[in-house]
């Protein structure tokens, strides 16, 4: 294996929770929003947690057949050799451009909401140090970190829920599913997609001490994801009402300007934001993390760390040329193109594997699965 | 040895790298370069027969406290902060013209107050609401407020408590909602949401600009009686006057302080505040605090007209009474609470007479009927402004009284 690190079940779920909930909460709500109206935190609550679910379970049936190697190791044991270092090469590619995507997305939020005169290049490079060392250190030294980050971040979105509480007006989510369950399927099938980059399991299960553990902890994660979007969301439309949360850019941002308690707990904006940022910090580690260990698989190198350098730079560039600086880009990627393009990778493809492991009968059987 | 060399090239290495970040930021911001504004005034000019915006900041003073000791010849409540204003045409070229006067930048997060000008109100404030969203420095806690004349005018307004004129206006606002509730209290969220909303319109404080009723040797201390007399105009003050009234986002008219309270009663929106009563004919009033109301609204949809139900459950005190009118007994309780009954009926009922000459649905009963008959509002949304004009409402109040104050008995004069 190119990384030696063990994490223990209870890192994982840490883990997991990261790489979902930054991005999840910052702006999807105004999205769903602008579809499902007062119903937004219906939309949350079922068809994207049941997106997730359904993800979660497709990977670990996947990963648990090969519980020694990360996705790109076995592919081409799967499909075949040629297919399947395609497959892996085309995985590396996603994960670089994921990883690109979560960089604009940080970047565009620091920019927009607080250094504004600042050029995207600098604020990426900063970002990009932190999780560069991270990602040399390796996935326990990332996990770690995380054990760190993530209560501060629960500890944050937990005070924004109940600063804001008491201002919440009921009536701002009514009438509720006035127009039956349309729009409230419509307005998941754009964010669902971030609930099912839980996907990033499959690189990541290798390092698990307890292979048997990894349903529990896999389905604590859904739970919670599912328990605290849901919260968010209903504190924000509830706060808001659903028109004017469609027009705001960064829901979470807003929300967090409007606490005020007792006119002495003011402007906590900028503690949210501190543990926001630490937690996207987490979640690129984990992303650019998963992007060397496959491109080092793919190539057949011995060592992953030397591909950390090389794949920072061209994350780097594809977010400044595509979409750091071009608000537009980044808009008409995420409206028009990121929904299919994460519903074939994260579902179709290894729901396909898996289909073609099955029948073909590789990796471990399910009796040999609950040996190891 | 080699570990040593090893620790200092790193340390070296550091130090050239962090040194980049000691230069500053592009955003740094100075302390002496900003100018903090906690008042914003917005106005609007017609300068050669087209409307322009004017824009005021009161920036608070940045010459340190003259004196100390024996002469304190300021008045109690001056004023820390000067008005500075500029012209452009619209929000973001006044704003940036700014600069062109003032030699700081402004620093608006501290904002408490919004005033928005009588001309600028009735002309639409719709583009002005769009800069105040989008732009991220305005909070969306900042209170907002209409104010009769210009708001520049307004801003040089004289604080008479507290030593600035936003933190006093601020405190008025909310005061006066919560205490008097003769006043509405919309902030920037807010009013974003009752823009937005289709069956809702906005409601805005009212501000005015009075001299104080007050002599001016009340005020000033002994070293300005030579000014004054000497026939210096005094300043004026700024009073909450009830509330403007919007359609859509153009000011359509203002509401007195008892069409306010009523109208603060139908939205289930009055905290405490005083009602005086009069119980016979003969200039006798009876005057109670209610502490607690809640608001009930129900529409009913007829064939060919809606009806709204407003249903206002409260608890009061006695607090004030003129010759022994209501004694503590069950039958004069009973009688005053139904007079109480009548008066917040009246109340209710006058303003929402009031909003309806003016066509203007400040109570939210067009997002009423959305919330709970969804499909019906979907036919009548278009027409509700012709709709709500010609809406019947009924008000049921009932209202108990808990206590009479520390006195058992009225005073009767023998």
């Amino acid at each position: 294996m190119l990384d030696n690190g063990r994490i223990s079940s209870i890192q994982l779920s840490m883990l997991l929770f990261m790489t979902e909930a930054p991005t999840a909460i910052l702006f999807p709500p105004s999205i769903i929003a602008e579809q499902a109206g007062p119903d937004a935190w219906i939309s949350v609550l079922v068809p994207i947690s049941l997106y997730g679910f359904i993800v979660a379970l497709i990977c670990i049936a996947l990963a648990r057949r090969y519980p020694k190697q990360v996705f790109t190791e076995y592919l081409p044991d799967i499909v075949g050799w040629l297919p399947g270092k395609l497959l892996a090469l085309v995985y590396t590619l996603v994960f670089i451009h994921i990883a690109s995507f979560i960089l604009a997305e940080c970047s565009l939020f620091i920019r927009t909401a607080f250094l504004r005169e600042t050029p995207s290049l600098p604020v990426v490079m900063i970002i990009l140090i932190a999780v560069v060392y991270g990602v040399f250190l390796g996935i326990e030294v990332i996990a770690r970190h995380n054990e760190l980050v993530f209560p501060l971040f629960i500890l944050s979105m937990f005070l924004l829920i109940v600063l804001v509480a008491n201002n919440i007006d009921l009536n701002n989510l009514r009438p509720v599913l006035a127009k039956g369950f349309i729009p409230v399927l419509s307005g998941s099938y754009q964010t669902a997609i971030f609930r099912g980059e839980i996907f990033i399991l499959l690189m990541l299960f290798p390092y698990l001490n307890q292979k048997t553990e990894a349903h529990k902890s896999v389905m604590t994660v859904m739970i919670m994801m599912m328990i605290f979007a849901t919260t968010i969301i209903f504190v924000t439309i509830g706060v808001f009402g659903p028109l004017v949360t469609s027009q705001l850019t960064f829901p979470y941002y807003s929300l967090a300007r409007y606490i005020s308690l007792a006119k002495i707990l003011e402007q906590m904006e900028l503690y949210l934001v501190i543990f926001w940022m630490a937690g996207i910090i987490v979640k690129l580690a984990i992303f650019l993390h998963s992007a060397c260990i496959a491109a080092a698989s793919t190539f057949n190198f011995r060592n992953y760390r030397m591909t950390i350098i090389p794949i920072a730079i061209i994350s780097t560039v594809v977010c400044e040329a595509l979409y750091s600086t071009n608000y537009l880009n980044f808009i008409n990627f995420f409206k028009n193109i990121w929904p299919l393009y994460g519903l074939s990778f994260e579902l179709i493809v290894p729901g396909i594997v898996l289909l073609v492991a099955i029948i073909r009968r590789k990796g471990l059987t399910s009796s040999a699965q609950t040996k190891s | 040895m080699h570990k040593q060399n090893l620790k200092l090239n790193i340390a070296i290495l550091l130090s050239i790298i962090f040194s980049f970040t000691i230069t500053g930021c592009w955003n740094r911001k100075e302390f002496s370069d900003i100018s903090i504004c906690t008042a914003l005034g917005y106005d609007q000019v017609i300068v050669d027969n087209k409307p322009k915006l004017l824009w005021s900041a009161y920036c608070i003073k940045t010459t340190p406290a003259e004196g100390g000791g024996g002469s304190s010849s300021t008045p109690s409540g001056s004023n820390k902060g000067m008005v500075i204003s500029s012209l452009g045409e619209n929000v973001i070229d006044a704003a940036f013209s700014w600069n062109l006067r003032a030699p700081r930048t402004y620093f608006i997060s501290d904002a408490q107050v919004m005033l928005i000008g009588e001309e600028l109100a009735k002309a639409g404030i719709s583009e002005e609401m769009d800069v105040f969203m989008r732009q991220k420095d305005l909070r969306p806690r900042t209170l907002v407020a209409v104010c009769q004349g210009m708001a520049v005018d307004a801003l040089q307004a004289q604080p008479e408590i507290e030593s600035l004129l936003s933190g006093e206006l601020k405190e008025k606002i909310d005061v006066s909602y919560f205490r008097a509730s003769k006043s509405p209290h919309t902030d920037l969220i807010q009013l974003t949401r009752d823009l937005l909303t289709p069956g809702k319109e906005v409601v805005l404080p009212l501000l005015k600009l009075v001299s104080p009723p007050e002599s001016p040797s009340m005020i000033s201390g002994n070293e300005n009686q030579s000014q004054v007399s000497g026939g210096q105009p005094r300043k004026k003050i700024l009073v909450l006057a009830g509330s403007a009234v919007f359609i859509d986002d153009r000011m359509a008219g203002t509401l007195d302080e008892e069409e306010t309270q009523g109208m603060l009663f139908v939205t289930n929106k009055f905290n405490t505040g005083a009602l005086p009563l009069t119980v016979t004919d003969q200039n006798k009033s009876v005057t109670f605090i209610i502490r607690n109301t809640k608001t009930e609204v129900k529409p009913i949809i007829n064939e060919d007209s809606v009806e709204f139900e407003i249903k206002i459950k409260g608890q009061g005190n006695l607090l004030e009474q003129k010759d022994s009118e209501v004694d503590t007994s069950e039958e004069d309780f009973a009688k005053a609470e139904e007079l109480i009954d009548q008066q917040v009926e009246n109340f209710c009922l006058q303003s929402v007479q009031k909003c309806q000459e003016l066509n203007s649905d400040v109570f939210g009963f067009g997002s009423i009927i959305a919330r709970s008959q969804p499909d019906y509002w979907e036919k009548i949304e278009r027409q509700w402004a012709e709709v709500f004009p010609t809406v019947n409402i009924r008000v049921v109040a009932d209202f108990r009284i808990e206590n009479a104050g520390l006195m058992s008995k009225p005073i009767v004069i023998k």
